[in-house]
Parts: C-alpha cells; sequence; structure tokens
C-alpha cells in the first residue's frame, strides 16, 4: 500500500521541472526553490536527486543548459525549455489532469 | 537544429572530458553552496549550514557518478554510429579498389580505407568502450537499487519521506503515461 503514493507523486519530478522552468531558464537551486515555493512547501524535492532528471531530460531533448553567471557571479548552469519541452509539458499536464480527476472521481463514489 | 547543437555541444564537451566530469562537480557543488548560504542566512551556524546542506542534498559522489554516466552513455550511443561509418568507409574503399577499372578511382579507394582505418583506430584511442560503459552503468544501477539509471526523482510530502524510485521505465515513460497507457493499468497501481 505504500508503494502507491511515492510512483503517482514521484513521477511527476519531470512536468514540475518543466513547468518550473516554463517562466524562464534557472539553475537548479531555483528550480528546487520554484517548486516548493509555488506548492506552498508541501512538496519537497529531494535536492540531488533532481539532477539525474535534469541530465535525463537534457537527453530526451526536453530542455538545454547553458553556463552563466548567477546572481552573485558565480558560474552557473542554467536550464531552459526547448520547443519538444513545452510540447511534453502539455502533455504531462493533460495526463495528469486526466489522471487526477478519475481518482478524485473514484474518492468521492467509492 | 537544437538537437544539432546539443550533439555538437555533447560531442565538443567529449573531446575536452576532464572539463566537463568537473562541469557535473561544479554545478553540484553550486547547489550546496547556494543551500549552505541561505542556511547561515536563517540563523544557522556556518557548521550546521553545511552539515545541513549536505543532508538536503544527499550521496554527493553516487548522484555526481548517476550524472556522469548519462552524460557518457548518450555519448556511447553516438560513438557507435560513429564506428559504424567507419566500416562503411572501409567497405566502400575495398569495394572501389577491387572492382573499379580506373586507377583513380582505386586511389580513392585506397584513401578512403586509409582514412576509415585512421578513424576507427582515433575512437580506439579514445578509449570510447560501449560495452564498458554498460557495465559500469549496470554496476551503477545496482548501487542504486533500480532498474534504471535515469532518475532518482524523489518528492515529499512534508511530513512523509518516501523511498526514490525511478520516474521512467525502460521505454522511456514516465508513470503518469503508463498509468495512462498500459494495457494493464493495474500493475502499476499496487
Amino acid at each position: 500500500m505504500a508503494q502507491s503514493k511515492p510512483n503517482l507523486i514521484q513521477g511527476t519530478l519531470a512536468m514540475l521541472i518543466l513547468k518550473a522552468l516554463s517562466r524562464g531558464q534557472l539553475h537548479g537551486y531555483e528550480i528546487v526553490q520554484r517548486i516548493q515555493q509555488s506548492s506552498e512547501d508541501v512538496l519537497k524535492v529531494e535536492e540531488g536527486s533532481l539532477y539525474p532528471a535534469l541530465y535525463r531530460m537534457e537527453e530526451q531533448g526536453w530542455i538545454e543548459a547553458e553556463w552563466g553567471a548567477s546572481e552573485n557571479n558565480r558560474r552557473a548552469k542554467y536550464y531552459k525549455l526547448t520547443r519538444a519541452g513545452r510540447k511534453q509539458l502539455a502533455v504531462e499536464t493533460s495526463n495528469w489532469e486526466r489522471l487526477s480527476e478519475a481518482i478524485t472521481k473514484v474518492l468521492r463514489t467509492a | 537544429m537544437a538537437t544539432i547543437k546539443l550533439t555538437l555541444r555533447r560531442l565538443g564537451a567529449r573531446i575536452r572530458k576532464e572539463a566537463a566530469d568537473h562541469e557535473v562537480e561544479d554545478e553540484l557543488r553550486f547547489h550546496i553552496e547556494l543551500r549552505t548560504r541561505d542556511n547561515i542566512a536563517a540563523g544557522m551556524s556556518p557548521e550546521d549550514a553545511v552539515a545541513d546542506a549536505m543532508r538536503r542534498f544527499g550521496d554527493f559522489d553516487h548522484i555526481r557518478a548517476i550524472c556522469e554516466e548519462i552524460r557518457k552513455e548518450w555519448l556511447a550511443g553516438v560513438m557507435k554510429v560513429i564506428k559504424g561509418i567507419t566500416w562503411i568507409i572501409i567497405g566502400c574503399g575495398l569495394t572501389l579498389k577491387m572492382s573499379a577499372g580506373m586507377q583513380a578511382l582505386r586511389d580513392v579507394g585506397d584513401f578512403l580505407i586509409l582514412i576509415g582505418l585512421l578513424w576507427r583506430l582515433l575512437v580506439h584511442l579514445r578509449g570510447i568502450q560501449p560495452s564498458q560503459r554498460r557495465i559500469k552503468a549496470a554496476q551503477l544501477m545496482i548501487v542504486g537499487g533500480t532498474r534504471t539509471i535515469g532518475d532518482f526523482s524523489a518528492i515529499s510530502l512534508k511530513e512523509h519521506t518516501f523511498t526514490p524510485v525511478p520516474a521512467y521505465d525502460k521505454d522511456g515513460r514516465t508513470p503518469v503515461e503508463r498509468l495512462i497507457s498500459d494495457e494493464s493499468p493495474g500493475e502499476t497501481i499496487k
């Protein structure tokens, strides 16, 4: 029973990253902050786990990275959405809405 | 176009391999530094701030290894294609050399064979061995306790920490996509 929640919630990390990047380029730390702030601290991203996800998404062509200077003039790697990433975000958002709607229906009727 | 840019950038990064490996480490360290800075700003002592940043981040070396492996896995695929092209070049060269009547075409054949062999030698000397990469990747998978290298995505609700599981299956689908498209979604929702 305890295994079902993580599967559903953790699978949304890519979608949340894509959504965070939809407003503009961010580095990894800012992505974590953006997700936590947007969820009003309900969702907590395990910070180190973010980077394998980012690398995988970059490999899939959903995001692209570029080194730049951060606000404190440190060298930072910034990620931004590609066109494929925007399409993927639309797909994942739609899937998520269908899924959550279905679960809500089950919870209300069962 | 974006794919071509990414490919060229990654190949460039492979040529300056050491710099590329440092880039992964630099990026991860930058994250820990920012978390430490914010912790100090929130009133923690520097020692506590660093310890908390490290704890939140997780196993640094393991995460770095996974990131580097994802990058290398992709490059190994590209190099496999390049290796395949070298055999095609050598094959074309041999065909021209054996069958062409004109001396000029036989010379082209010799040239292609030479180029193909030199290219193959260069690739070999760069030490890019996709099969070895796969073994390394398999070792990482065992250490990580997962079936895929990719995404150790882990989001938890505030009061509960869940065990990290890979977000992607072997076909690259997210759990949500699996739930939507699988013929037997019951297998995923246990």
